[in-house]
């Protein structure tokens, strides 16, 4: 665990200056560039309200920023770790020539990522202060925490699926799919009051729900988040990070011998 | 004897050895596939095993050997990329080695002047040393106006010209060369020849790999054969 943030540190520079050059490959590659960051989570909000509010009815109150919270909150929790799969083999011919974590370029994608969705974030948070108010209060001092375990759960999925899906390349696909299931799971367009009491707790053991449902309890609500939740995704991370850590140091000098790249 | 891979970093030996190598082998392992036989001969491959091998301070080791007997691997396992499966590599602490071929990685969307900066990072270089070394990458390199444009539109020599530019300056205690001085036209490969000189003068130790079996004669101090 300790090692984990030591490692950061040891190569905080260039953590920083590879995420800034990948960003910016992102976007130079692009006509749209940075607008794209922010129109893919509006494009996505209105076709939900246009399916789910329009269409099938479904009303919870302040549908749109309901709607937006769920949508910018699994998109980063998604690209992040959908992003990091495949690092290892796609830096290969790096990690061939340069002994490095073999964990360094998913901490770089989550890095990067969570750059622009935090940038979204933002935009988020001012467009819900502005329609159905923010609360202001103590609760909105867990907002930062809680950002600092999102990214931490993050990493800790990134660790473990950038080797896992180095050795099993059939994991990309499968994670796909799981992701799909993960986002009709996570209650970002239906209202989270109609899961049943009884399976509240396998709803909230799917952590994208955790998180959202935290996120919104702050930004919606204005409420400070459940103590249950955050010490779940909390903990979650801390062993997801521990596993991932282990793990590495049995592969790290032979990984490369092991796969296809 | 056979024993399983380690990597030791220690200071206890000889006084001139940098490192050294007792009966390491290395082993690719095919990957499990459904519908396809998993015995050991099935999935294993060991390009060698059982080499012994020591480098001595300021010393040019030559390595030589056919097509697949593993010369890129040995580097890599010098290097610290890959561990041995059988037998030990014994290496003083935190000795700079330094794997050079010819593509660092290069982010095809910047220049060349950010790819050195960036390569240099990922080497151990901080980037104010880096900023300190780009005249002479900028100037080794001879990339002139194209230095300055994204790597993409660069020939592929002009791509291992600023490879070889990087990691001559990148300023290591071993230097591992796979194949790089057949690198650029003849020109340049006049150039990095004379470089190649100077760094062995230098009293750096240099691991050459190389075909060129009449210029290892020649500059090496001494040849293995994989």
């Amino acid at each position: 665990m300790i090692e984990f943030f030591k490692t950061l540190y040891q190569y905080r520079g260039i953590l920083f200056y590879r995420t800034i050059a990948s960003l910016r490959a992102d976007t130079r590659a692009m006509y749209l560039g940075y607008l794209w960051w922010f129109l893919e989570p509006i494009l996505n909000t209105a076709l939900y309200y246009f399916i789910f509010g329009v269409l099938l009815g479904i009303k919870t109150p302040d549908f749109i920023a309901y709607l937006l919270s769920g949508t910018v909150i699994y998109q980063w929790y998604q690209s992040s770790i959908v992003g990091t799969m495949g690092t290892i083999t796609a830096r290969a011919h790096l990690y061939r020539q340069i002994p490095l974590p073999k964990y360094l370029f998913g901490i770089i994608g989550v890095c990067s990522s969570s750059w622009k969705s935090g940038c979204v974030f933002l935009v988020m948070l001012v467009y819900i202060s502005l329609t159905s108010g923010l609360t202001l209060g103590v609760h909105l001092l867990w907002l930062p925490l809680l950002v600092i375990i999102q990214i931490l759960l993050i990493s800790g999925f990134s660790i473990v699926l950038s080797i896992a899906s180095a050795y099993f390349r059939d994991l990309q696909t499968f994670t796909s799919v799981l992701f799909r299931a993960g986002m009709f799971l996570s209650a970002i367009f239906w209202d989270v009051a109609k899961v049943p009491e009884h399976l509240k707790t396998l709803f909230y053991s799917n952590p994208s729900a955790a998180l959202i449902q935290v996120y919104r309890s702050i930004l919606l609500h204005g409420e400070s988040p459940s103590g249950g939740l955050l010490l779940y995704l909390t903990g979650l991370s801390l062993i997801l990070i521990q596993l991932g850590m282990l793990w590495h140091r049995r592969i790290d000098g032979h990984i490369l011998k092991h796969i296809q790249t | 004897m056979e024993t399983p891979g380690s990597v030791i970093e220690t200071n206890d030996l000889a006084e001139d050895l940098l490192l050294r190598c007792e009966d390491v082998g290395i082993c690719y392992r095919r990957p499990y596939k459904l519908g396809r036989s998993h015995s050991k001969e099935n999935r294993e491959f060991w390009p060698f095993r059982n080499v012994n091998l020591e480098l001595k301070r300021g010393e040019t080791l030559g390595v030589v050997g056919r097509n697949g007997t593993g010369k890129s691997t040995l580097l890599r396992l010098l290097a610290g990329v890959t561990h041995p499966d059988l037998g030990r590599l014994i290496k003083r602490p935190k000795l700079k080695i330094q794997l050079l071929s010819v593509n660092i990685g290069f982010e095809q969307i910047l220049s060349g002047r950010e790819n050195a900066i960036m390569a240099g990072m990922l080497l151990g270089k901080t980037r104010k040393e880096m900023m300190e070394r780009l005249d002479a990458i900028d100037e080794f390199s001879e990339l002139g106006a194209f230095f300055d444009e994204p790597v993409y539109s660069y020939s592929s020599g002009m791509r291992a010209r600023l490879g070889f530019s990087i990691a001559i300056q990148a300023d290591p205690d071993v230097l591992l060369m796979d194949e790089v001085l057949s690198v650029g036209d003849r020109q340049f490969k006049e150039k990095s020849k004379g470089a190649m000189k100077a760094l062995m003068n230098s009293g750096k130790s240099i691991v050459l790999v190389s075909h060129d079996s009449l210029y290892l004669e020649k500059n090496a101090d001494s040849v293995f054969e994989l």
